[in-house]
């Protein structure tokens, strides 16, 4: 009993790396044959965004675009060029699998570390690795598996750093940051208060040398990310707030569709979304363990606890206060059915971001006790959690309840006919078609990108809304939507003079050249 | 107008009352003697052991006091194959500039981005490598106390002096310190015949006993390399070690650098370098950058190329050895003017390593700009005579398979060299482009192929971003974090770096021996900033 226990002592890091691993890679074979790789629309835009560098008709690293973030793009690099690994979202999966199994791990060396104590570590590890939304969200191409898996390696460094001060784990933790940055905007949130605690650091150290060297030594790789993608704008867009501005952004598509987001100008409500939305996707037991576990932490430390060094695990919670901010000003909403009032996209709209919250989660949850007997209770109530969560039932996983909805949405319907019709029926030529409203199609129809007159084919796309008839035989647009670029910007005239639809579902239209059949 | 000049002898040497020296040698008729025209070695059989040694070479006589052979020295800057080599090369640029000059270069573009890209690489795999695996050899105090002072051997401390005699008393309070029983100390004061101040003032001293005065006799060349071969051939120690004159070593780094060789199962192992910064780094700003750059040098990049095994360019002083494997390797090369990387090369070459280990040595940081450069474009002169010495049979590196010293050799001193040329051709380019994107940029654009363009732009932004984070680093390391803000302020340096690197090729073809002096003594009377 004894050699068994000290084999699992001594591997333990190996152990938790497999079974992690088979969690992973079982999930993803379940949602594989069940078609939901793909399931979210921003998945499916992630992929093509990748795929338009290596395959595109002007392509190169410009493809990258400017609002979404480009790490999970640029990971997605060496196997994007496959069309399988493509259409089938495992190029993006890949690297989302991989950031899954580290958070379990980093997750349980971040615990270990705090509370010298293996079971408390085995308890958080099982917090990231049993959650079902995370489970899924680690199959698809997004970037809420990647962003979860920076900061938890981030603080685990950060964490080490405060404790042993060597450079090499301030390195290693501004290092992660920068994949935060460069991944989630949440995570220049991050960047900005991991700064500021490090000041509170310089300044309860009163103001000493070596805390300025440090400060200047993390901000200064910390914020390469933030800086990079600023100059990335400028250079490539000619500005460098081109996130903000571009018409794709997250802040001018929702003033597109709906002024009447939950918690737009209402601070309390934009809270309430965000709590509602970590119930959601993590568990009421779950979240009341950790809020226990923060007052027991908060109660242990009482005398110290402005001290920097326990402060910086509260830093894991701004992602959240990010998000609450981001709801606030109405730059991107979060829907849950307790408070929504809209229809559409209707509820769970966005609540997967709720999954940041949970390495926040996973270690306050874990740390309330190092009494054997508390720990199985907690660990008893994680599994009961998850299993009202509903782990194992399709219908009850909020996040893919979120991208269902989003199939069930006008432009999706309408895809489900256009693709097949599209894949019979194209015959060669170029294609005008807005990437903001049509990235499915270009994914499913298997049609090379190169063949699509997109946003970011500078002077085809500029000469093509102006007359579509100079390059492209074919057209692709929604006639009611508002996102799809080409029906709000192509000179329509020269458009019906030139084409003639071919076919038509719902709103969506497929026209092509007159006189080319 | 006969006036008797009053005068005084030292050694054999004459010190008139107006300070000229005067060798009775010089006062003799010179005899005709026959002088091979070919480069070849020769031996003086009238003197012991290397004394008076050294090598013909177009009808002159060079006493190097070394047994150096001149295949291995920088008396030819370069050999007959390797302006054939550079002629080829000019010739397909030039005429790949007349047949088609943008495919040509595009073709030099995509070589230089291709080795600053690789150099980027290669100088954050030793970071990283001086971080997991540091090889430093440390000693502990405890083994240090565990020395019984009486078995201890001899242990010869060569300094060379020239005309810098006010660092002396600094020099001597220094070794006076050093934790080493003082008669088994054989401190060798190595001093020009053509330098009578410094030899009246050294004599003046009040010298400890352990202090000789050596005059090394008067020829060309006069360096530093020679002095010190010079000082081997007279060395009593079993140990030996270089310190320049302004040079404050720990306390116990002899003791160190004595256990290193003790401790060492690996016999092959026969230099310890200890580490160098500066006591006035905080002077003034070029300190400030000067003392980053030796903490990025001495704490990070040479720890990584220690961890691979590669060839390591010894720092120009603070080099242990014991005093067979000196002889053994001949000395230093008294015609290159960074002897020390030389012989570090040599080392490696020859099949043996260098090890650093965890002891200090502080030195004076130059503190003005026109003294920098003149110490700066020495060194890199140096490497460049080094690279073409070790380039004139590159298959002698190629004796270990499992360490390609060939190529780290290539990136530790060829790409170090190039990349000071490339820097400021670089950055012009992009500064070009982007101001005068309208006129100039359609020129430039071309020249910038998409795969070549991703690797020329990383290299820009991430390339320049790593080196300065690199300082940082050193800094950090070293633990001089009042250092690292101005680490912002290394863009500067580089361009001074390149700026002395002109100046260096330039000497190179023109005055390749030529020793450029480094002042030394602006920190003193400076000391609330040491």
């Amino acid at each position: 009993m004894d050699k068994i226990k000290q084999f699992f002592s001594d591997h333990d890091i190996l152990i938790l790396t497999l079974v992690a691993s088979a969690f992973s890679i079982g999930s993803f074979l379940y949602y594989y044959h069940a078609g939901l790789i793909t399931a979210y629309g921003d998945s499916r835009g992630h992929l093509d965004i990748a795929r338009r560098v290596v395959d595109s008709l002007t392509p190169g690293v410009a493809q990258l675009g400017g609002y979404w973030l480009p790490l999970l793009h640029i990971l997605m690099l060496p196997t994007i060029w496959n069309n399988f690994m493509w259409q089938s979202g495992l190029s993006g999966s890949i690297p989302s699998m991989v950031a899954f199994v580290l958070t379990v791990v980093f997750m349980y060396k971040l615990v270990f570390y705090i509370a010298k104590d293996k079971f408390s570590a085995v308890i958080a590890a099982s917090v990231i690795m049993l959650n079902a939304n995370l489970l899924y969200m680690q199959v698809v191409p997004m970037t809420e598996s990647l962003f979860v898996c920076t900061i938890t390696i981030f603080m685990y460094f950060f964490y080490k750093w405060f404790q042993e001060k060597n450079i090499s784990d301030l390195i290693l933790a501004a290092f992660f940051l920068i994949l935060s940055s460069l991944n989630r905007y949440e995570g220049w949130g991050l960047v900005i208060a991991s700064s500021v605690l490090l000041v509170l650091y310089w300044a309860q150290n009163k103001f000493s040398k070596k805390i300025e060297g440090v400060i200047i030594m993390f901000s200064t790789l910390s914020f390469l990310g933030i800086f990079m993608w600023l100059l990335w704008g400028a250079v490539i867009f000619h500005d460098p707030l081109e996130f903000m501005h571009n018409a794709l952004s997250a802040g001018n598509q929702t003033s597109i569709v709906d002024a009447n987001w939950t918690g737009v100008n209402n601070i309390g409500k934009a809270t309430m979304v965000n709590v509602y939305a970590i119930i959601h996707t993590s568990g009421g037991l779950l979240l009341g363990l950790c809020v226990l576990g923060f007052i027991i932490f908060f109660i242990r430390k009482k005398k110290h606890f402005l001290k920097s060094e326990n402060l910086i695990l509260l830093l894991l919670i701004v992602p959240m206060l990010f998000d609450i901010l981001t709801v606030y000003t109405g730059k991107v909403p979060i829907e849950v059915p307790e408070l929504s009032k809209i229809s559409f996209p209707g509820n769970y709209f966005n609540i997967r971001y709720a999954l940041y919250s949970l390495p926040f989660i996973a270690i306050f949850s874990s740390i309330i006790s190092k009494k054997r007997i508390v720990q199985v209770v907690i660990f008893s109530f994680i599994l009961i959690n998850y299993s009202l969560l509903g782990f194992c039932k399709n219908s009850n996983i909020v996040v893919l309840t979120g991208a269902g909805i989003s199939l069930k949405d006008g432009r999706e319907q309408a895809y489900e006919g256009a693709v097949d019709w599209f894949k019979h029926n194209y015959d060669g030529g170029l294609v005008l078609a807005s990437t903001g409203s049509n990235d499915g199609l270009m994914l499913e129809t298997g049609i090379d990108q190169k063949f699509f007159i997109t946003e970011g084919t500078y002077k085809y796309w500029d000469e093509s809304l102006k007359d579509p008839s100079e390059y492209a035989t074919w057209v692709i647009f929604s006639n009611n939507n508002p996102r799809d670029a080409v029906n709000k910007n192509v000179n329509k005239k020269t458009l019906f003079e030139n084409f003639e639809i071919v076919e038509k579902y719902n709103n969506l239209l497929i026209m092509k050249k007159i006189g080319t059949n | 107008m006969n006036k008797k000049i009053k005068e005084k002898r030292i050694d054999s040497a004459i010190i008139m009352e107006d300070n000229r020296l005067i060798r009775p040698s010089f006062l003799e008729k010179k005899k005709k003697v026959k002088v091979s025209k070919k480069t070849t070695n020769f031996i003086d059989n009238s003197q012991v052991g290397m004394v008076g040694n050294g090598i013909y070479h177009k009808g002159v006589k060079y006493i190097t006091h070394s047994d150096l052979h001149h295949k291995h020295s920088a008396i030819k800057t370069f050999h007959a194959h390797q302006k054939v080599i550079i002629l080829v090369l000019l010739i397909l640029v030039i005429g790949g500039g007349i047949a088609n000059l943008q495919e040509t270069l595009i073709v030099i573009i995509a070589g230089l981005s291709v080795l600053y890209f690789s150099d980027i690489f290669f100088n954050l795999f030793l970071i990283i490598r001086s971080f997991q695996k540091s090889e430093e050899v440390q000693i502990r105090q405890a083994e240090i106390k565990k020395l019984d002072d009486a078995n201890l051997p001899v242990y010869t401390i060569f300094c060379p002096l020239y005309k810098e005699w006010q660092v002396i008393p600094q020099f001597t309070r220094a070794i006076s310190k050093l934790d080493w029983p003082k008669d088994k100390l054989d401190v060798q004061l190595l001093l020009e015949e053509n330098d009578p101040e410094t030899i009246k003032e050294a004599r003046r001293m009040d010298l400890p006993s352990y202090f000789r005065i050596l005059i090394v006799p008067h020829g060309h060349p006069k360096t530093k390399p020679k002095a010190c071969n010079y000082g081997l051939c007279h060395a009593k120690g079993e140990y030996a070690v270089i310190f320049d004159a302004e040079d404050i070593p720990d306390l116990d780094q002899l003791k160190k650098a004595y256990l290193v060789f003790k401790k060492q199962k690996n016999e092959k192992i026969i230099c310890a370098q200890a580490k160098l910064n500066f006591y006035n780094a905080r002077q003034n700003i070029l300190t400030r950058l000067f003392s980053a750059e030796y903490a990025l040098w001495f704490d990070l990049i040479l720890t990584g190329m220690q961890s691979i095994k590669s060839p390591i360019p010894l720092g120009g002083t603070s080099n242990h050895f014991r005093t067979k494997d000196l002889r053994m390797l001949n000395g230093w090369d008294p015609f290159n003017v960074t002897e020390d990387c030389d012989l570090g090369i040599r080392i490696t070459k020859m099949g043996y390593h260098t090890t650093i280990f965890n002891s200090n040595t502080m030195e004076e940081a130059t503190s003005k700009v026109g003294n920098w450069m003149r110490q700066r474009s020495r060194w890199i002169k140096g490497y460049m005579q080094t690279y073409l010495v070790h380039m004139r049979h590159p298959h002698e590196f190629l004796t270990d398979f499992k360490n390609p010293h060939i190529i780290t050799f290539q990136l530790v001193v060829g790409g170090k060299v190039l990349s000071m040329f490339i820097n400021p051709l670089m950055w012009l380019i992009t500064i070009l482009y982007f101001s005068m994107r309208a006129t100039i940029g359609p020129l430039i654009k071309p020249l910038f192929p998409d795969v070549i363009l991703y690797i020329a732009v990383f290299s820009l932004v991430f390339g320049n971003f790593l080196y300065v984070y690199y300082y940082m680093i050193g800094c950090a390391k070293r633990e001089q974090w009042d250092l690292i803000k101005y680490v912002f302020l290394v863009p500067v340096y580089w361009l001074m770096m390149s700026v002395a690197a002109w100046k260096a090729l330039w000497q190179l073809i023109f005055k390749p021996h030529y020793w450029e002096k480094t002042v030394h003594g602006f920190h003193l009377g400076k000391e609330k900033n040491i």
